[in-house]
């Protein structure tokens, strides 16, 4: 009898194990079984190009034929309700079942919600899918008074967009600065210049304290210390929570995320995790902290698609992530998370690079308008240590000794490096 | 229209009756070995393409950003380009490239 994989999601993650199990030789059936109506499809632009040009375009990830010509089967518009422990069956929102020999969950997370008097009004929106930027982008052309709750890259993003129709945006923030989890103080103080520069006011130490409007239509925010903003509608942009229901229900063993190892396994055998809803330790990811970026979801699908596939593969891939706001062009190699010193260096492009250093070893580089510094880094981080002299040397110019270090033909992981260091020596 | 790929294995493989925008999104579509990681948004350059000499100068010619990262990519020559950049237009009917070897996931 034929085995069956199922995979539970419908974006980067479900994709990619689904494709990459198939180019690793699985030839058993795939079912991929997506809540949302399209094919998986490019989330980063929701919060950009998407709100900013109105095109109402999802881009796909990859296009039905594809997934038709590699025989995986999608389940559109499905949610999985629950899955029985020990039956290996999953109950869809259709009313059918589906049996499976190998679960994958793909879940992603969901947008943070806030519980406050007026949140739940009609002019108050979230951005995680296609369907809420639909609805978010229809509801902003109309808009003049915007108020941004969060000052994350997703509110930010979403700030630029809008000030760039010339609304008029306000963005509230809890903590001291902007992206205060997500990037150094310099980082953001470069970013704040370009919103304030283009007429957005940024409200830090400030919370929310309720809504007050009519009809279920927000009028005006308040915020603690009695602060009262005009607002037309609202967004919220406070993070984001893996949907963990499904984890629950199998009893696996999540904190924050389903914990799984290097091979993408949870607790439970035959069960593996990918992407967003997941959380794990690597080299790269000393402290475990929960990584949710694109490189990540796909990254480590892959290496779910080949374990599933029966190939063994590591998930130690050097992290990176990107954003864009204005002509910002905002790109992080590596986490900084556990970093001891940081230097501030400009870049030949007018941005400026951050390197993070971790007992003497550079573990994250971030740039603003510094392609070429984030490359060279992503480069270099992946496969060696890097000192802080070492980059004296050359005056932090992360290219430069990216050239000088003359490597071997490259990659993105540290697999990969000694994969073609091995080639070469059996040349 | 037509696009013609020579893969990392030199093999060739011709793409037709494409819908997509890109270059990189009409590679990536047909299954070919290529990352394409950031969707095309200019941030990863992992979407590396070698030219064919013919088609070279049919195309716009590179940003300063697209620049900048093909500068530090592995293995860059004078006919690199990032796929993602390249939109397929009719005029590039029969448009010719090669995979670099690092724009795929190994
Ligand atoms: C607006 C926005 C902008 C972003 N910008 C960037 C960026 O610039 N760079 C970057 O690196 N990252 C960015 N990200 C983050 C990136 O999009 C995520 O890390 C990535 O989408 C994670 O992919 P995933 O497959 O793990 O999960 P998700 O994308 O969250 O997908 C999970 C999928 O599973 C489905 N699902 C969940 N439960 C069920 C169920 N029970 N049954 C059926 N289906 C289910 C969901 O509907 C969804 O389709 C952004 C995210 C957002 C929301
Ligand atoms: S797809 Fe990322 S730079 Fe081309």
């Amino acid at each position: 009898m034929r085995q069956k994989l199922l995979i539970v999601g419908g974006s980067y993650a479900a994709s990619e194990i689904a494709s990459h199990a198939r180019e690793c030789g699985y030839d058993e059936d795939i079912i991929i079984v997506s809540e949302e109506l399209e094919l998986p499809y490019q989330r980063p632009p929701l919060s950009k190009a998407y709100l900013k040009e109105h095109t109402q375009k999802v881009m796909p990830l990859k296009s039905a034929a594809f997934y038709s010509a590699k025989n995986i089967e999608l389940e559109l518009g499905t949610k999985v309700l629950g899955i029985e422990r020990g039956a290996n069956t999953a109950l869809l929102s259709n009313g059918t079942h589906v049996t499976f020999d190998t679960l994958a969950l793909a879940v992603g997370a969901r947008a943070q919600r806030l519980l406050c008097t007026g949140a739940d009004a009609k002019n108050v929106y979230y951005l995680r899918s296609i369907e809420d930027a639909r609805l978010l982008s229809a509801a902003s052309a109309g808009a003049e008074k915007v108020v941004v709750i969060g000052g994350g890259f997703i509110g930010l993003e979403v700030a630029s967009a809008l000030a760039q129709q010339l609304k008029q945006v306000t963005v509230v923030e809890t903590q001291n600065r902007v992206l205060a989890r997500v990037v150094s103080p310099e980082i953001a103080e470069f970013v704040s210049s370009a919103h304030v520069g283009h007429g957005v006011k940024l409200l830090t130490c400030r919370a929310v304290q309720s809504f007050v409007g009519e009809n279920g239509v927000v009028r005006k925010v308040l915020l603690d210390g009695g602060t009262s903003l005009d607002a037309d509608i609202v967004i919220f942009g406070i993070g984001s929570a893996p949907n963990m229901e499904l984890a629950q229900q199998l009893g696996l063993h999540f904190e924050n995320g389903i914990i799984v190892d290097s091979r993408s396994r949870t607790s439970r055998a035959n069960v593996f995790a990918a992407g967003d809803c997941t959380r794990f330790f690597s080299p790269f990811n000393l402290n475990g902290i929960p990584v949710e970026s694109v490189q990540n979801a796909t990254d480590q699908a892959r290496v779910a698609g080949s374990v599933i596939a029966g190939k063994d593969n590591v998930y130690e891939t050097l992290p990176w992530f990107w954003s864009d706001q204005y002509d910002l062009k905002l790109q992080i190699a590596g986490l900084a998370v556990g970093a001891t010193e940081r230097i501030a260096r400009p870049t030949v492009t007018s941005g400026i690079s951050v390197f993070h250093f971790r007992n003497d070893a550079c573990i994250c580089v971030e740039s603003v308008n510094g392609p070429r510094e984030h490359i060279a880094a992503r480069r270099l981080l992946a496969r060696e240590r890097i000192t802080k002299q070492q980059l004296q040397d050359v005056d932090f110019d992360m290219p430069a000794l990216l050239k000088l270090r003359a490597l071997p033909t490259d990659g993105e992981s540290v697999n990969r490096a000694d994969e073609q260091k091995t080639k070469v020596s059996s040349d | 229209m037509k696009v013609l790929v020579y893969d990392q294995d030199g093999k060739l493989v011709e793409l037709n009756e494409l819908s997509s925008q890109t270059l990189m999104e009409a590679i990536r579509d047909a299954g070919l070995n290529l990352t394409g990681q950031c969707g095309g948004c200019m941030s990863c350059g992992t979407c590396h393409v070698y030219i064919d000499h013919r088609w070279w100068t049919e195309l716009e010619p590179a940003s300063e950003t697209e620049d900048a990262m093909l500068d530090v990519v592995e293995d860059r020559r004078e006919n690199s380009r990032l796929s993602c950049q390249i939109k397929l237009t009719e005029e590039l009917d029969g448009l010719t490239v090669t995979l670099a070897l690092n724009s795929g996931f190994v």
